[in-house]
């Protein structure tokens, strides 16, 4: 291949990490085709640790309240946090990106495993902002070997994500060490990025045991939309200043002993309990569909007579047994499953030989129950071409589950969709129009493209679908779709999918289990606490750089009977082991109580920055019928039992009543539980009615940074604070 | 009569926690069992008989995403 073309290039002195920072941030303009390293102060340290902490900080200081996803002002901004890129403890090489979403119109952040967080750090940055719009497609290389940022011009023509990230380890890596390619990471979108709302980033790590590339994506939010709207193909880190104390930890025997232990209690327990090192994710698939969780048909129901096929055994079989699948080094846990060898059937690459990234859980049921499709065979094939195009598999899962659906009840003929038949289960249609949404030329693929909550007005105001029922069909929240559990059955859940900062993802918190089937939160308060602690726990490995899965999809062998059920939950010695780590990366001396602290100043920080970008109040919680309840007759017949019994504890005979007048009654129970669920939370959360933190939450948080509360005083108003 | 999880079970002569669980359908492998309030380990659900009135708590350790 010939040399790329430099369009602008800048020199910098790469910043070695102390204590997990290296103090250092850069920009780049990829419009203005500028560079800037920016220093990172102490109070940004304090404030808001580093991750997605410092990504909407950042993101803060470079937008303006009017500024929309495809402004050029709107930004990625990737950073992985000061405990990031260790090699001693499982789930240490993430990266969180935030940027303004397309799908939602605030703020999003998103994230994925693999080399590019770490790598990034040890190119010299604790962060990286992206701005600007480039006139023509370009690549982005920060290269601290060759101590250079540069933006070339893209000569591909393919810039799907598989076919771009082989041209690049090919171009940058050494062709006689093929293992030197570990030092090299590449984030990329696809073409299906340009044209829907559902872009995912790519990001990649080298299998050394493979022999080549691996793929995990941040998907969720739309970023890989955004990248591909500022016209970037991919961005290259390469750093060979990595090793097991390059993140110059102050105390790394420590880390080393808590790192030894938890891997010890994974190759003793793991095979006992979630089986995560040769199932993965999908070991969820029977559970959810036992507990009546799995989203079957657009979330109509949470059982499938037909879900052994898609049981946990059957991926585990497909998926590549004794091959550590760590993204990162040292994650023993190794949940990165990938099914080798598979041959394509349809597509641009038919008959083309390939490893597939996954499935998780999350495309498995999403690209499998809840479009009615049955056959992992299938789904591996569209999570395979999902990455490619740069789809978020969560999104797509979701769209075309309601897609489906309304072509079904008759919203949706093949006129409106060039000729496809969405029904159900009808697969080779329903891959048929993934390929379509890649290619960017079909007028549907597009509609579809832009998400259930336009989809919903598209539908309605051209097609002429019942505005009413869209509503409670389209299964999203804040703009972006839901992801995949049922939810409809736990109050709690509805807090923790619906009152979330960015929409209905399971990040914040999954109660579920706790609420529905534990009974361990029986009021509106003790759902609200879990609302309050599990989200601003989970928030935090966000701030670090950490993966959430070695937290709770493995527990130590006495943590059932050490402690009270309610502690229990919480996994209290995995807890201090990252309070630990924390501390012995950067010296500091924080408590479990400070974690909580670290990550309420970020939530409310985000919750604000929301409101600053016209969104972030009460009425922007919006919960769809489906959600909270049965919609149609034949939901609620497939849990009758369950369902009367509801409307008896709600105080409502069942008897004598049709099922649409049961449905009816139900809603209305739901509706006011729904209501004081969202009360009950935002005081908890310190918020007022209106879902505005008070001035006085952030000045218990610290955050009463003059521009915050401004933002916070122009729009919270007297009617709406709590009167004692 | 016991409970579990808050809800009434019939209670047989001889249960073990083992079979509450099975009754329930309680699969998820993270599972705790407390029985008016003591821990029961997790090797001894197939062997542990659950007494005439008690509390049995079940609880399923959160997972998920």
């Amino acid at each position: 291949m010939e040399k790329m073309k430099v369009l602008a290039e800048w020199s910098y002195e790469p910043a070695k990490p102390r204590r997990g920072y290296t103090g250092k941030t850069l920009k780049v303009n990829v419009g203005e085709m500028t560079f800037e390293a920016k220093d990172v102060s102490e109070d940004m340290k304090e404030k808001f640790v580093g991750g997605r902490g410092f990504d909407l900080k950042l993101l803060w200081d470079s937008v303006k309240d009017t500024t929309k996803w495809n402004d050029p002002e709107n930004e990625i901004v990737f950073s992985g946090g000061p405990l990031c890129g260790i090699t001693q403890y499982p789930g240490t090489g993430k990266f969180y990106a935030a940027f303004i979403s397309p799908l939602t119109e605030q703020t999003y952040d998103s994230n994925a495993g693999g080399h590019f967080g770490p790598l990034l750090k040890f190119a010299g940055w604790d962060a990286l902002e992206v701005q600007g719009k480039a006139e023509k497609d370009v690549i982005l290389v920060i290269d601290s070997d060759k101590k250079k940022v540069q933006i070339l011009e893209s000569p591909f023509t393919d810039i799907n994500a598989y076919a771009i990230t082989k041209a690049l380890y090919e171009y940058y890596g050494d062709p006689e060490d093929l293992n030197d390619r570990r030092h090299i990471s590449i984030i990329s979108a696809g073409k299906g990025a340009e044209t829907t709302y559902w872009g995912c980033m790519n990001s990649s790590f080298w299998d050394t045991h493979r022999k080549d590339f691996r793929l995990k994506q941040a998907g969720r939010g739309g970023g890989g939309t955004v990248l591909r709207d500022k016209k970037i193909a991919a961005i290259v880190v390469k750093s060979h200043n990595l090793s097991g104390t390059a993140n110059d930890p102050v105390d790394i025997d420590t880390i080393t002993k808590i790192g030894h232990k938890l891997h010890r209690e994974i190759f003793t327990l793991d095979a006992k309990q979630c089986r995560m090192r040769t199932a993965g994710t999908p070991h969820l698939n029977e559970i959810m569909n036992e507990y009546h969780l799995l989203p079957t048909h657009n979330y109509k129901f949470g059982q499938h007579p037909e879900a052994d096929k898609i049981h946990s055994k059957v991926y585990e079989k497909m998926f590549t047994q004794g091959i550590p699948d760590g993204c990162w080094y040292g994650c023993t846990l190794a949940c990165a499953k990938a099914v080798d060898n598979f041959t394509l059937k349809t597509g641009p690459l038919k008959g083309k030989v390939v490893t597939v990234d996954g499935p998780e859980y999350e495309t498995a049921a999403g690209m499998g129950s809840n479009v009615g499709v049955f056959d992992p065979e299938w789904t591996v094939e569209v999570n395979f071409y999902a990455d490619h195009y740069g789809i978020d598999t969560i999104s797509l899962g979701t769209g075309l589950a309601f897609v489906c659906e309304c072509y079904e009840l008759g919203y949706l003929t093949k006129e409106h969709t060039n000729g496809l038949e969405l029904k159900f289960g009808n697969k080779d249609d329903i891959l048929e129009l993934v390929h379509r949404m890649g290619d960017g030329k079909d007028d549907f693929a597009k509609i579809v493209g832009l998400g259930v909550a336009r989809m919903k007005d598209i539908f309605a105001e051209k097609f002429g679908a019942p505005r009413d029922v869209l509503e409670k069909i389209g299964m999203e929240g804040q703009g972006i779709e839901v992801s995949e559990y049922v939810s409809k059955e736990s109050v709690a859940q509805w807090g923790g999918y619906f009152l979330t900062l960015k929409g209905p993802q399971h990040d914040e918190a999954w109660l579920i289990f706790m609420d529905r089937v534990n009974k361990q939160l029986p009021t509106f308060e003790d759902k609200a606490e879990a609302l309050h602690y599990f989200p601003n726990f989970r928030l935090w490995f966000s701030l670090v750089g950490l993966c959430k899965l070695p937290w709770n999809d493995i527990e130590p062998a006495d943590n059932a009977t050490k402690y009270p059920p309610q502690e229990a939950a919480k996994v209290p010695e995995h807890v201090q082991n990252y309070v630990d780590i924390f501390n012995a990366v950067t010296g500091k001396k924080i408590t479990k109580e400070d974690l909580i602290l670290q990550s309420e100043r970020v939530y409310n920080f985000q919750r604000v920055f929301q409101l600053r970008l016209g969104k972030g109040t009460r009425k922007h919680h919006n919960i769809p019928d489906r959600a909270l309840g049965p919609v149609f007759p034949d939901e609620w017949e497939a849990r009758a039992e369950y369902y009367d019994n509801e409307l008896k504890e709600g105080g409502v005979d069942p008897r004598g009543l049709s099922t649409e007048e049961k449905i009816a009654k139900l809603k209305d129970i739901r509706k006011g539980q729904w209501e004081k669920l969202v009360d009950t939370v935002y005081k908890r959360r310190g918020w007022d009615r209106n879902g505005i933190p008070t001035v006085e939450t952030l000045k218990r948080l610290g955050i009463d940074y003059p521009e915050v509360v401004a933002v916070v005083e122009k729009h919270a108003k007297p009617e709406d604070q709590w009167k004692e | 009569m016991i409970t579990v999880n808050a809800e009434p079970m019939e209670w047989e002569e001889g249960m073990t926690v083992q079979d509450i669980l099975e009754r329930k359908k309680y699969t998820f492998p993270l599972l705790a069992v407390w029985i008016d309030d003591v821990p029961i380990p997790r090797e001894k659900f197939d062997s542990t008989a659950v007494p005439d009135g008690a509390k049995v708590q079940v609880i399923h350790m959160i997972s998920g995403g």
